[in-house]
C-alpha cells in the first residue's frame, strides 16, 4: 500500500499525524506536497520531543508553524511518544492510517513498514478507540502537551465520523494510554480461548527479553517465534535486533508470509497470536520490548480479532541475526538530551507557550530565531507548570515572509527550544480554504503565474475578499467589527461544518484580529517589486535535459498570465465601481503595478489601467501613497502633451493636495517606469508641476486682482485668450467686472438662461475656464 | 490522483496490515540551491532581454515581415478582419517554411528544432493544413518555433521588433519604423511572393523544391545591411535599453582591447571581467565591466556552492554522516599548510585578485575529483567573499543567498576554526538552501498540479545527513549558468560591429 495515495486522494480539510522520529524536509517535500496536490490543508504533527529536536536542526524546513503546525508531546514517565497514527478529515468523513512508520523518508517507503488503512464503514470500533486515544493525549497525566484542545477536537471529529456505523468489534485500535498493550492482548486472547502460538515481528527487543518474558507469562506460553528478517533490521541507537541475552526459548523463523519477501530493512512491528477459537493480529508502533508492550511508551496499533479463523502466517525456520557491536547498548539506556523542548504560539505581538521536556520554571532569557536573524525578547517568567507569556513586537509580519520561528529559553546554561505556530497563518488557512496555499506562497514571495491567476479569480469571485475592503491602513490597524464581516465566504461556512474553528482554539475576537493582520500583509505584497517572471524565457528551475518540461512550463505560465490580465480587467471594474467611491483605487493601483512588474504586459494595457484607476483616486493617504504620486506624475509626464504639467497640477489640486508638499520616488514603480517611462525624469517633471499654474489658479489670481485682493500678475493664459479685451476692461470697470459670471464648478448650461451651451462653448468652459452666453463672460474656477 | 473509493475498497478487503510500498517519486531539478535567479538578475544588468538561443538577426526580420504580411493578406483580400487563429496560423506557417528552407540548404543550420524538422526534409511537398500541421504548429509555438518563449519570442517583443496588438492575445504588428528594413528583406525574394503560401490564410501546399530555392534567397547567415543596422539600433544603439547599450559597448571595448581578430568568446568574457590593470589603459575599460565582473563572481559563487553540494552527495554515498564528520572530511582533503587557526585568516582575508572566469574554469576542471574539489571550492569562495558587495540589489531575494548576505554571515563565522566555518557553510548555505528551495519548488508544482518530482537529495534522518532513498550516484556535476555573451557576440558580428 502507498499511504501517500490516500493523502492526495481528497481535499482533506484537516490532517493530523503522530510520530516519534521526524524529518521536516520529508514532511514538507513529500507529505505536504501530497496533501496540497489533493487540495488538502491544515496539517498538524504531534511529535515526541526527540522528533521536534531533529526538526529544530533542519534550517531549511521553513514552513513549519505557518503552513502546518508541530506540537511536541512529552511523556512524564520517561517513556517516549511512539505512536504513528494519521487521521484525515473531510467535511463529513474520516480515514485513519495506523502503522509502524515515522514521519521520515525511511518510515514512508524506505524501510519495510506495515500500515492499516481504516474507515468507519468497516472499522467504527477503531474510530471510537482512536477518539479515546486523542482524548487521552489531552487528558492523561502521562502526557504534557500544548495540543490538548486540538486533540479534543480531533477526538470529537473521529467520534462524529463513526456515528451510525455498525460496530462488529473485529477491528480495534489499541493504545497504551488506557492500559498496557500486552494486557489488552491478553484479554482478547483469553476471550478466544487462550494462545497456542505466538509469532512476533519486531526490529527491536530488550537485550534480556524482559518484554517477551513478561508477555509470554501473561499469555501463558512457553515459547515464541521471532521473525529474523533476511535484509536485517533498522539500526537504532540503544536498540537490539534480537534478545541476545534473553534465553533460548525464542525461536528464529522467517514470517515473510506476513508481508511478502522484502529486501528493505525491517521496521515493521506485528504480533500474531493463534488462539484456540481464532486469531489475533496486532500491528502498529509497539516494538516487542517492555517499554513498547507494558506501558512506559505511548504506543498505538490495530488489533484484528478474527474469531474462528483458521488462517495463520506460514513460517519457515531461520537463523537468528548475529550480534553486532551496535547492539551492545540496551534500549533502556536512554541518553539525556542537552536541549529541552517547548511548545509556543504567536498571537499578534505575544507568544504564549509551555516548556515540556524537561519541565522548567522560574526566570529565563527568551530569544526568537528566524531565518534572517535573532531577536532578544528579554526575561520571561515561567510558572510552576511550565506556562509562560512573552512580548514579541513586530515579529508577526517577518514570520509570514520568512516562516520558521524558533523560540529559545535559556536558564543557567541550559536551553529549551521549540517551534512557534503563527496564529494568523492558521486563521488564514482556516478562513480562505483551498486558496490558502497560494496566498501563503504570495506572502513568501514564491508565487507562480498560476498562483496569481488563481488569487485574482478568487478576488473576482467575491471582491469583498480584497484586503482594501477591510479598510486596513497597511500596518495592521484595527477596523470595526462590521468591516470583517464582508470577508466571510461560502468556504467559511463550509469549514464551520467541520468544526475547524474549534481546532484553532481561538475565540472570534482573536480570529478577526489575525484575519486583519493577514489581509494587511497581502495588501503589502502588492506594493512590492519582485521583477518579471523568467526574464528572457529563462527560469531558474529549467531542466535543459527535459525540453518538454520547459515547453509545458512556458505554455502554462503564458496561459496563466493571459488569464491574470483578463481577470484583472474584470476585477478592476468591480473595484472601481461607483459604490466603492474610490476606496479601492490605491490598492487597484498597487495591484496594477504588481501585475505589470511580474507579467510585463503591453504598455498600452498598463496605460489603460492607469487611465481607469487614477480617475478614481480620491486621496493620497494610506500605504500606497508613494506609488500613487509616482504613478500620477508618470501618467501625465508620459502623455507628452504641452500642458501635461498643468494637467498633473490640476489633478493634485482637485484632490486638495498641494504639489509643493510632494516628493517623488521613481523606484517604487520600476515596472511602470520600464513600460511607460522611457526618457521620463519624474523629479524634473515634478519641478515643472510646481511652477505650472492651472487655468483655475490663474482665474483665481485674476479675480483676486479684480477684487483688489491681489496683484495684477499670475494670469498669463487669460491674457492670450480671445476674451482678454473684455476681461481687461472688467479689471478697470467695476460694472463690467460685476457682469462676469463666476462658476465654482463646471456646468453644461448657462446659469442665466439655463439653456445648454453649444458643445464647443461648453468644452471651452470646462477645459479652458472661459466661455460666453447671454452677452456675458462665463468663468469656471474649477479647471 | 488515486481514486478514494478504490483505496477504500482495497482497505475494506484487507485482512490485516499491509506493507508500505517503496517510494516511487522520480528525481529531478537542476538548481539544487536556488541560486540561479540572481545570476539572471545580474546578467539583466549587463545584457538584458537576451537569452542563450536568439543569436541571429534574420529570425527577427522574418517574424516582423510575416506579421506585416498578415496585414497585406487582409488588405489584398479586401477583408476588414480575420480570426486571430487564422493570422497566427499564417505566421506560424511562414516561420515553419523558413526553418524548413534553412535545414534544406544546411542540415546544421543554427535554428532550434532540427530533430523535429527531420521528417519534413525528405518530403517532396508539405501541406500546411490538417491535423499533422496543426500538431506540428502547436508544438513549435512553445518549443522550437521562433516565437516560442524559449527562443526568439521574448526578445522579439522586448527589443521592439514586434508590438502586441491590444486586446488580441498572440497577435502582433512590426514596429512601423522597420518598414524599410522589411522592404529590403522582401526584395531578396520578391520574385517568389506570388506563391499562395505568402498570400492567403489557411491550407496551402509548398513543394520542397520551392522551399529549398527560398532557403537560398533568405538565408540566415546573410542579413542585409538594413537589417544589421536595425538590429544594432535595438541591440546596443539608441533604441536599446540603457543597460544593454552599456553591456554591448563593453563587449566591443573588450574585443578592441584584445586587439586579436582570432579572439574567442572566452577571451572576450575574460577581458570583460578583468580588473583595470589588465586592460591596455584603465580608461578603455567601461564602467559596465564592474557589473560583468559581478556576474562572473556570482557565477563562481554558485558553482562553488553547487560543487560543494555535489561533493557532499559523494561523501554521503557510503552512508549517513553528521555535519561535523562531513566538515572533517572536507578539511581533510585540503593542504594542511593552507589552513589557519581562524576562518578569518583562512578564507576571509584573501588577497586573491584572479579573474573570476579563470577560477570558474579551474573549479570546473576538478568537479569530478572528490579529493581535489574542496581546495578549488575554498579558492573560489575566498575570491567571491573578497569581492562580495556590502549591499545587495533590490532584486536579490535574501532566500537566494545573495553574496552580500553570504559575506555578512561569513564575517559572523570569522572567529570559528576552518572546520567550524565549514560546518556552518554546510548547514546554512548547502543543506538549508537545498531543503528550502527543493521543497518550495515542489510545493509550487503541487499547488499548480504540476509534475511530481523529488528535488531533495540530502535530508536529515536518523543517523545524520543522508541521501534520499534512490540517490545512489552523484550524477552529472553542476555547470555554470550560460551568460548570454555568445548570443550578444554573434549578433554583434552579424551587425558588423565586431
Amino acid at each position: 500500500m502507498n499511504p501517500l495515495d490516500l493523502i492526495s486522494a481528497a481535499p482533506w480539510k484537516r490532517a493530523a499525524f503522530t510520530t516519534y522520529a521526524l524529518s521536516l524536509s520529508f514532511f514538507e517535500a513529500v507529505l505536504l506536497d501530497a496533501l496540497l496536490r489533493g487540495g488538502g490543508r491544515n496539517a498538524l504533527v504531534l511529535a515526541d520531543p526527540e522528533g521536534v529536536r531533529a526538526g529544530l536542526s533542519e534550517e531549511g524546513a521553513r514552513r513549519v508553524g505557518r503552513d502546518y503546525e508541530i506540537e511536541p508531546v512529552a511523556c512524564t514517565n520517561h517513556g517516549v511518544f511512539h505512536a504513528k497514527v494519521c487521521a484525515l478529515f473531510s467535511e463529513d468523513d474520516a480515514h485513519l492510517l495506523v502503522g509502524s512508520g515515522n514521519l521520515t523518508f525511511a518510515g514512508w517507503g524506505g524501510n519495510l513498514e506495515l500500515v492499516e488503512h481504516l474507515h468507519p464503514s468497516f472499522a467504527a470500533d477503531a474510530f471510537d478507540d482512536a477518539a479515546d486515544f486523542f482524548g487521552q493525549i489531552s487528558a492523561s497525566a502521562q502526557i504534557i502537551t500544548t495540543a490538548g484542545p486540538a486533540c479534543e477536537t480531533i477526538a470529537a471529529s473521529l467520534r462524529r465520523s463513526a456515528q451510525g456505523q455498525p460496530r462488529p468489534g473485529n477491528v480495534r485500535m489499541v493504545h497504551s494510554l488506557d492500559a498496557p498493550i500486552a494486557e489488552q492482548l491478553a484479554l482478547y486472547a483469553e476471550d478466544l480461548g487462550g494462545v497456542t502460538r505466538m509469532t512476533a515481528v519486531s526490529p527491536y527487543y530488550d537485550l534480556r527479553a524482559e518484554g517477551l518474558n513478561a508477555l509470554a507469562a501473561l499469555l501463558e506460553i512457553d515459547e515464541a517465534h521471532l521473525h529474523a528478517h533476511r535484509a536485517g533490521t533498522v539500526r537504532g541507537q540503544g536498540s537490539n535486533a534480537w534478545p541476545f541475552e534473553g534465553g533460548k526459548r525464542w525461536k528464529a523463523i522467517d514470517a515473510a508470509d506476513a508481508f511478502g519477501q522484502d529486501d528493505r530493512p525491517l521496521h515493521a512491528k506485528s504480533i500474531e497470536l493463534v488462539c484456540r477459537k481464532g486469531r489475533l493480529v496486532l500491528s502498529g508502533s509497539a516494538n516487542v520490548t517492555h517499554a513498547g508492550l507494558f506501558g512506559r511508551n505511548v504506543e498505538a496499533g490495530v488489533l484484528r480479532v478474527q474469531r474462528g479463523s483458521k488462517n495463520y502466517w506460514v513460517t519457515a525456520p531461520a537463523t537468528a541475526p548475529a550480534r553486532l557491536p551496535a547492539d551492545e547498548q540496551d534500549e533502556n539506556d536512554a541518553v539525556a538530551s542537552a536541549v529541552g523542548v517547548l511548545g509556543a504560539s504567536l498571537e499578534g505581538e505575544t507568544i504564549t507557550g509551555r516548556t515540556l521536556a524537561p519541565r522548567l520554571s522560574g526566570s529565563a532569557n527568551a530569544v526568537l530565531r528566524t531565518p534572517r536573524g535573532s531577536h532578544m525578547l528579554g526575561s520571561v517568567l515561567i510558572s510552576d507548570d511550565g506556562h509562560f507569556e512573552v512580548d514579541a513586537p513586530r515579529i508577526e509580519f517577518e514570520s509570514w515572509e520568512n516562516g520558521r520561528l524558533i523560540l529559545g529559553l535559556e536558564q543557567d546554561g541550559r536551553r529549551w527550544e521549540g517551534f512557534v505556530s503563527i496564529a494568523a497563518a492558521l486563521e488564514l488557512i482556516r478562513r480562505t480554504g483551498s486558496i490558502a496555499p497560494r496566498l501563503m506562497a504570495m506572502l513568501a514571495g514564491t508565487e507562480t503565474p498560476t498562483d496569481v491567476a488563481a488569487i485574482l479569480a478568487w478576488f473576482r469571485e467575491d471582491p469583498s475578499r480584497m484586503p482594501a475592503s477591510l479598510g486596513i491602513g497597511g500596518g495592521g490597524s484595527t477596523g470595526g467589527p462590521n468591516e470583517s464581516e464582508g470577508a466571510v465566504t461560502l468556504a467559511d461556512l463550509k469549514a464551520a461544518g467541520l468544526g475547524a474553528q474549534s481546532f484553532s482554539g481561538a475565540s472570534d475576537g482573536e480570529a478577526t484580529s489575525a484575519w486583519r493582520h493577514s489581509m494587511a500583509l497581502i495588501r503589502a505584497v502588492f506594493r512590492q517589486s519582485r521583477g518579471p517572471w523568467g526574464g528572457g524565457g529563462e527560469t531558474d528551475d529549467d531542466d535543459d535535459e527535459d525540453e518538454k518540461d520547459r515547453e509545458k512550463r512556458a505554455r502554462s505560465e503564458e496561459a496563466a498570465n493571459h488569464r491574470s490580465l483578463q481577470l484583472f480587467d474584470e476585477l478592476l471594474t468591480a473595484m472601481l465601481a461607483p459604490e466603492a467611491e474610490g476606496r479601492n483605487a490605491l490598492m487597484a493601483l498597487s495591484l496594477s503595478h504588481f501585475l505589470a512588474d511580474r507579467i510585463r504586459p503591453a504598455p498600452g494595457k498598463v496605460q489603460l489601467w492607469l487611465d481607469k484607476v487614477l480617475a478614481h483616486v480620491v486621496a493620497l493617504d494610506g500605504p500606497e501613497s508613494d506609488i500613487a504620486i509616482a504613478s500620477i506624475l508618470l501618467h501625465h509626464a508620459a502623455d507628452r502633451r504641452d500642458d501635461n504639467a498643468i494637467r498633473a497640477r490640476r489633478y493634485f489640486l482637485r484632490r486638495g493636495i498641494d504639489p509643493a508638499s510632494l516628493s517623488v520616488t521613481p523606484d517604487v514603480i520600476p515596472a511602470f517606469m520600464d513600460l511607460l517611462g522611457s526618457g521620463v525624469d519624474l523629479d524634473s517633471f515634478l519641478g515643472e508641476v510646481l511652477t505650472a499654474r492651472t487655468m483655475g489658479e490663474q482665474i483665481d489670481a485674476y479675480l483676486a486682482a479684480g477684487d483688489g485682493r491681489g496683484p495684477h500678475v499670475g494670469y498669463d493664459s487669460l491674457r492670450s485668450s480671445p476674451h482678454w479685451p473684455n476681461l481687461e476692461r472688467a479689471l478697470r470697470d467695476p460694472s463690467s467686472y460685476a457682469k462676469l459670471t463666476v462658476l465654482d464648478s463646471f456646468r453644461p448650461s448657462c446659469p442665466r438662461c439655463h439653456i445648454r451651451l453649444p458643445l464647443a462653448a461648453g468644452e471651452d468652459l470646462r477645459l479652458r475656464g472661459l466661455s460666453t452666453c447671454c452677452g456675458r463672460i462665463l468663468i469656471n474656477r474649477d479647471c | 490522483m488515486t481514486d478514494l473509493n478504490e483505496l477504500l475498497d482495497t482497505a475494506r478487503s484487507a485482512g490485516e496490515a499491509r506493507a508500505v510500498d517503496r517510494s516511487k517519486i522520480n528525481f529531478g531539478g537542476v538548481d539544487p540551491l536556488g541560486l540561479r535567479q540572481i545570476n539572471f538578475g545580474l546578467m539583466d544588468r549587463v545584457l538584458p532581454d537576451l537569452n542563450n538561443v536568439a543569436s541571429h538577426i534574420r529570425p527577427y526580420t522574418l517574424m516582423a515581415w510575416a506579421w506585416r504580411r498578415v496585414r497585406h493578406v487582409l488588405e489584398r483580400g479586401k477583408r476588414q478582419s480575420a480570426k486571430p487563429e487564422e493570422m497566427r496560423d499564417f505566421v506560424d506557417r511562414i516561420e515553419a517554411i523558413y526553418a524548413w528552407s534553412q535545414f534544406l540548404i544546411d542540415p546544421r543550420a543554427d535554428i532550434p528544432g532540427a530533430q523535429a524538422m527531420r521528417p519534413m526534409l525528405d518530403a517532396k511537398q508539405y501541406r500546411f493544413g490538417g491535423e499533422e500541421w496543426e500538431a506540428r504548429r502547436n508544438m513549435r509555438r512553445y518549443s522550437t518555433g521562433f516565437i516560442s518563449p524559449l527562443n526568439y519570442g521574448p526578445s522579439l517583443r522586448t527589443m521592439g521588433w514586434l508590438i502586441p496588438v491590444e486586446g488580441a492575445a498572440g497577435i502582433f504588428q512590426p514596429d512601423a519604423s522597420l518598414d524599410p528594413v522589411l522592404d529590403a528583406f522582401e526584395r531578396g525574394f520578391g520574385a517568389e511572393l506570388g506563391h499562395e503560401a505568402f498570400n492567403r490564410f489557411g491550407n496551402v501546399v509548398v513543394r520542397r523544391a520551392d522551399a529549398e530555392r527560398w532557403g537560398k534567397l533568405w538565408t540566415m547567415d546573410k542579413p542585409r545591411a538594413a537589417e544589421a543596422k536595425a538590429m544594432f539600433t535595438r541591440l546596443g544603439g539608441e533604441r536599446a535599453a540603457p543597460a544593454r547599450q552599456k553591456g554591448v559597448a563593453l563587449v566591443q571595448a573588450a574585443y578592441a582591447n584584445l586587439d586579436d581578430e582570432e579572439a574567442t568568446y572566452e577571451d572576450i568574457r575574460v577581458r570583460m571581467a578583468d580588473r583595470a590593470e589588465a586592460w591596455d589603459s584603465a580608461s578603455d575599460r567601461p564602467l559596465a565591466a564592474d557589473e560583468w565582473r559581478a556576474v562572473q563572481i556570482r557565477q563562481l559563487f554558485r558553482l562553488a556552492l553547487e560543487g560543494m553540494f555535489y561533493w557532499t552527495i559523494g561523501a554521503l554515498l557510503p552512508g549517513p554522516r553528521s555535519t561535523t564528520q562531513l566538515a572533517r572530511a572536507f578539511i581533510g582533503a585540503l593542504d594542511k599548510k593552507s589552513l589557519a587557526d581562524s576562518a578569518e585568516a583562512w578564507i576571509l582575508a584573501s588577497k586573491d585578485a584572479t579573474n573570476p572566469v579563470e577560477r570558474l574554469r579551474a573549479l570546473q576542471g576538478v568537479l569530478r575529483d572528490q579529493d581535489q574539489l574542496p581546495a578549488a571550492i575554498v579558492a573560489a569562495l575566498a575570491l567571491c567573499l573578497r569581492e562580495a558587495p556590502n549591499q545587495g540589489h533590490p532584486f536579490e531575494n535574501p532566500d537566494r543567498l545573495p553574496l552580500s548576505r553570504a559575506k555578512r554571515e561569513a564575517q559572523g563565522w570569522g572567529e570559528l576554526t576552518p572546520a567550524g566555518f565549514v560546518c556552518h557553510m554546510l548547514e546554512i548555505w548547502i543543506m538549508a538552501q537545498h531543503a528550502y528551495w527543493s521543497v518550495g519548488r515542489g510545493l509550487a508544482d503541487a499547488r499548480n498540479r504540476g509534475k511530481t518530482i523529488l528535488r531533495l537529495r540530502i535530508v536529515m534522518d536518523e543517523g545524520g545527513w543522508t541521501l534520499t532513498p534512490g540517490t545512489t550516484r552523484q550524477g552529472n556535476p553542476p555547470e555554470p549558468t550560460p551568460d548570454r555573451l555568445e548570443t550578444a557576440t554573434s549578433l554583434l558580428v552579424e551587425c558588423r560591429r565586431l
